[in-house]
């Protein structure tokens, strides 16, 4: 069984590799960034053998926290994990959970992300080669860390997998898991800051030590503390660490297990009656009978009622207001105003809109014919998306720009507030026009928001890389105004107008032709968002 | 003038020509029905047809136009119905209609209450406020049709209508194609289901391997025999070797 599932594995691999040129470079793409990010990692882990363990124990703890972390919302809006083998697809089979768990995590090695992980741990264990017994502390909890960390995706993909039972259900887990994750992040992050402003210590050193002290006594952190509790001979600390550290893989294998169970058994997707909807809501009384306004009009029915919308909306306020809380959690702890990164936070998802609204047109799978045979213009479909995606993302950007604002003063209202402009305009110019370009593999229609199709991953994230660059460079001009105006009189006039001429041109641009594009090839592009299955 | 007139139609996916070299003519006011076994190249025609797959090669014309040159033109006559593709299934069932009705420039108030009249003719009035992905295959089938039908098309492509449809359905659908042809509407069908054409459609095309075997009005294609027997002859049937499979059976 093990052998049959790696080597299916290896055979999906190596025709996504073969396939497509497009494919194959965004997976080389990607896989050389996530090397440039990981190198880092594994060369501060590697070298920590020359310094003192209170500082080496915080480092690999708070690292290898955050990596487990990054196990569990990185698929999110990353890579996902393919659904080749996504347990359903075994129930009509006769294998039982326990007879495919192995196979399915040997398989599910066989990614960048295991690579990485392992590449990671390798390196603790270099680091850490201080003595004998430490040297062995720290290879059986890199070994205890990967094995978590590979084992996590498991977990939550089978337990909210379609399998599970009801669409509605589904919508809401789903949700359940951004809000813990996101929840659970900023939770810690407020955690460490608050117990190392109550020491009083304004030493980032003694903040970082403490915040290790806590981190490694969850489960996520445990396996990592092994090596120093041995080098300081610290037996108790030692063994319970190892006793969580075995007991999160128990927990998680064990939650793997009942979740496989249950997929197996009940495979099919139970139609549920959600219930009625309004016949005549406020949608269709507001907008006119426009194709535009009635494009519009679904793209905010569809991000209420459609998981995968919903869940992109909320992929893409993680991202920011997590380096926000972060870098002010960080920039606090050392002793220092860190207000100003929460200003950020705006601008950066004002970026992001990008990349989702490029993303949009694939969601409809191959419900686009409809727009084809109904003649709408390219241009209508690309000005119906962008207002109805706007009427939801704007307000969101414009409430995290004035809490931002209302923590850190007024004077951050001009610059900030002209920036979020310049590159949220952007953005959704830059989207509109990229999403007629290139469509993404999304997961089709009903089902598991987590699942990414097949192979868009990579894709995604080459996508929203180039929105991410095309749009600094549009907006750098708006964006050296609105610096500007921190400390010239005229820029503080020049910072808002510019940003407005800057978006409002971008969009214009974009909307034309993006829709151009469309109108000369609205068939490739039906192809293209079709689900393969 | 035929309302569709098809010519050298070509598409090749990789190596495989799917469709090679139809050519089709529907006369206006008749119920055309286009058969073939899996893999003729039904849907891969008629989706080229509708403007929804770019022809390698070969020429469509919808009532004098275009479908490729003049798509605004063509489309505005035709009303859709294909077969594996999705609908904007998280709308209500009178969303649907109401959303394609309004893309196809239809005013306001006629897309109403022509979406009510749609939904009480097909029998979806009591599910009109539920949403689409709750909706049978069935339902599915008839919503879809519904949509077709709401711009009050001159030529109607349905791609297998009366798949997962039930009895009851199917005959309410037969119902109203049958009166929307004698009102002057014509119908271009596909179906792999004998018996259906042979019962509705007054000319049909054979298609396999991508070309038309055979095309003209019922009794030109049945030459005397049974639809289904004259169909096997055309496409090629194929008889089971008596031993092969043998471990199936059980005695």
């Amino acid at each position: 069984m093990v052998a049959l599932l790696v080597g299916l594995r290896f055979r999906l691999l190596r025709r996504s590799l073969a396939g497509g040129g497009r494919h194959r470079a965004a997976l080389i793409a990607v896989a050389v960034i996530s090397f440039l990010f990981t190198a880092p990692v594994c060369l501060v882990m590697a070298v920590l053998g020359g310094t003192d363990v209170a500082f080496a124990r915080a480092v690999t703890v708070i690292l290898g926290f955050s990596l487990m972390l990054a196990w569990i919302w990185l698929p999110l809006f990353l890579t996902g994990t393919d659904d080749a083998l996504a347990a359903s697809r075994f129930a009509l089979l006769p294998v039982s959970a326990a007879r495919l768990i192995p196979g399915l995590y040997v398989a599910g090695l066989l990614g960048l992300g295991s690579l990485l992980t392992a590449l990671i741990g390798i390196a603790t264990v270099v680091g850490w080669a201080r003595s004998g017994p430490v040297l062995v502390a720290a290879l059986v909890g890199a070994t205890l860390a990967v094995v978590t960390a590979t084992l996590i995706p498991h977990v939550l993909t089978s337990a909210f997998s379609g399998a599970l039972g009801s669409r509605r259900f589904r919508d809401i887990t789903g949700l359940a898991v951004v809000g813990f994750a996101v929840g659970f992040t900023i939770l810690m992050q407020a955690a460490s800051t608050a117990i190392s402003r109550t020491d009083g210590t304004a030493s980032v050193v003694a903040a970082l030590d403490h915040t290790a002290n806590v981190l490694s006594w969850t489960p996520f952190g445990a396996a990592w503390a092994l090596p120093a509790d041995v080098a300081r001979g610290d037996a108790a600390a030692a063994l319970g660490h190892l006793v969580v550290a075995v007991a999160t893989i128990t927990v998680l294998v064990a939650g793997w297990w009942l979740a496989l169970r249950r997929a197996l058994t009940t495979p099919l997707d139970v139609p549920d009656i959600v219930g009625r909807v309004t016949r005549d809501s406020v949608i269709d009384r507001w907008l006119s009978g426009s194709a535009t306004a009635v494009i519009a009009g679904r793209l905010l029915r569809y991000y209420r009622r459609d998981p995968r919308r919903l869940l992109s909306v909320f992929s893409m306020m993680l991202a920011p207001i997590l380096v926000g809380v972060s870098v002010a959690g960080v920039t606090a702890a050392g002793g220092r105003a860190g207000g100003i990164s929460l200003l950020l936070v705006a601008p950066l998802l004002g970026m992001l809109l990008g990349p989702t609204l490029a993303f949009d047109i694939s969601y409809d799978d191959s419900a686009l014919w409809t727009h084809i045979t109904t003649s709408v213009k390219g241009w209508e479909d690309r000005l119906g998306r962008l207002l109805g995606f706007s009427t939801i993302a704007l307000p969101i950007v414009a409430l995290v720009l004035f809490m931002g604002v209302a923590v850190t003063g007024s004077g951050g209202l001009v610059p900030f507030g002209a920036a979020t402009i310049a590159v949220t305009g952007t953005a959704l110019g830059v989207g509109s026009h990229l999403g007629s370009i290139i469509q993404v593999p999304v997961p089709p229609p009903g089902s598991n928001p987590f699942g990414k199709g097949s192979g868009g991953g990579p894709l995604s994230v080459v996508v929203s890389l180039l929105t991410i660059v095309l749009v600094l460079v549009v907006s750098a001009p708006a964006l050296a105004v609105a610096a500007l105006s921190f400390s010239s009189v005229w820029a503080v006039y020049a910072a808002v107008p510019v940003a407005i001429v800057t978006a409002v041109a971008t969009i214009a641009w974009g909307v034309v032709t993006g829709g151009r594009r469309l109108d000369r090839r609205w068939p490739e592009v039906l192809r293209e968002v079709t689900y393969k299955r | 003038m035929p309302a569709l007139r098809v010519t050298n139609l070509v598409k090749a996916f990789g190596d495989k020509r799917a469709v090679d070299g139809l050519s089709l003519a529907v006369p206006a006011g008749s119920m055309y029905g286009l058969v073939g076994p899996n893999g003729a190249g039904k849907t891969t025609t008629l989706s080229m047809v509708t403007g929804l797959l770019r022809p390698d090669a070969g020429s469509v014309e919808v009532l004098g136009h275009d479908v490729w040159s003049d798509p605004v033109g063509a489309k505005a006559l035709i009303g859709v119905l294909p077969d594996g593709l999705h609908v904007f299934d998280r709308l209500s069932g009178r969303e649907l209609i109401r959303y394609v009705a309004l893309l196809r420039g239809l005013d306001r108030r006629v897309a109403e209450t022509r979406a009510d009249e749609l939904l009480s003719a097909l029998g979806l009035a009591d599910d009109a406020e539920l949403l689409v992905c709750d909706y049978s295959a069935g339902m599915t089938k008839k919503i879809g049709l519904a949509c077709a039908l709401v711009h009050a098309p001159r030529l109607l492509i349905l791609d297998e209508p009366f798949e997962a449809v039930d009895p009851v359905s199917g005959d309410m659908i037969r119902q109203i194609l049958k009166a929307y042809v004698s009102s002057g509407g014509t119908v271009l069908l596909s179906s792999h289901v004998m018996e259906i054409v042979e019962a509705l459609c007054d000319s049909l095309a054979v298609v396999a391997h991508g070309r038309v075997q055979a095309a003209g009005t019922l009794d030109d294609v049945r030459q005397g025999e049974s639809l289904t027997g004259r169909f096997l002859d055309l496409v090629g049937a194929r008889h089971l070797e008596s031993e092969s499979l043998a471990w199936l059976h059980s005695s």
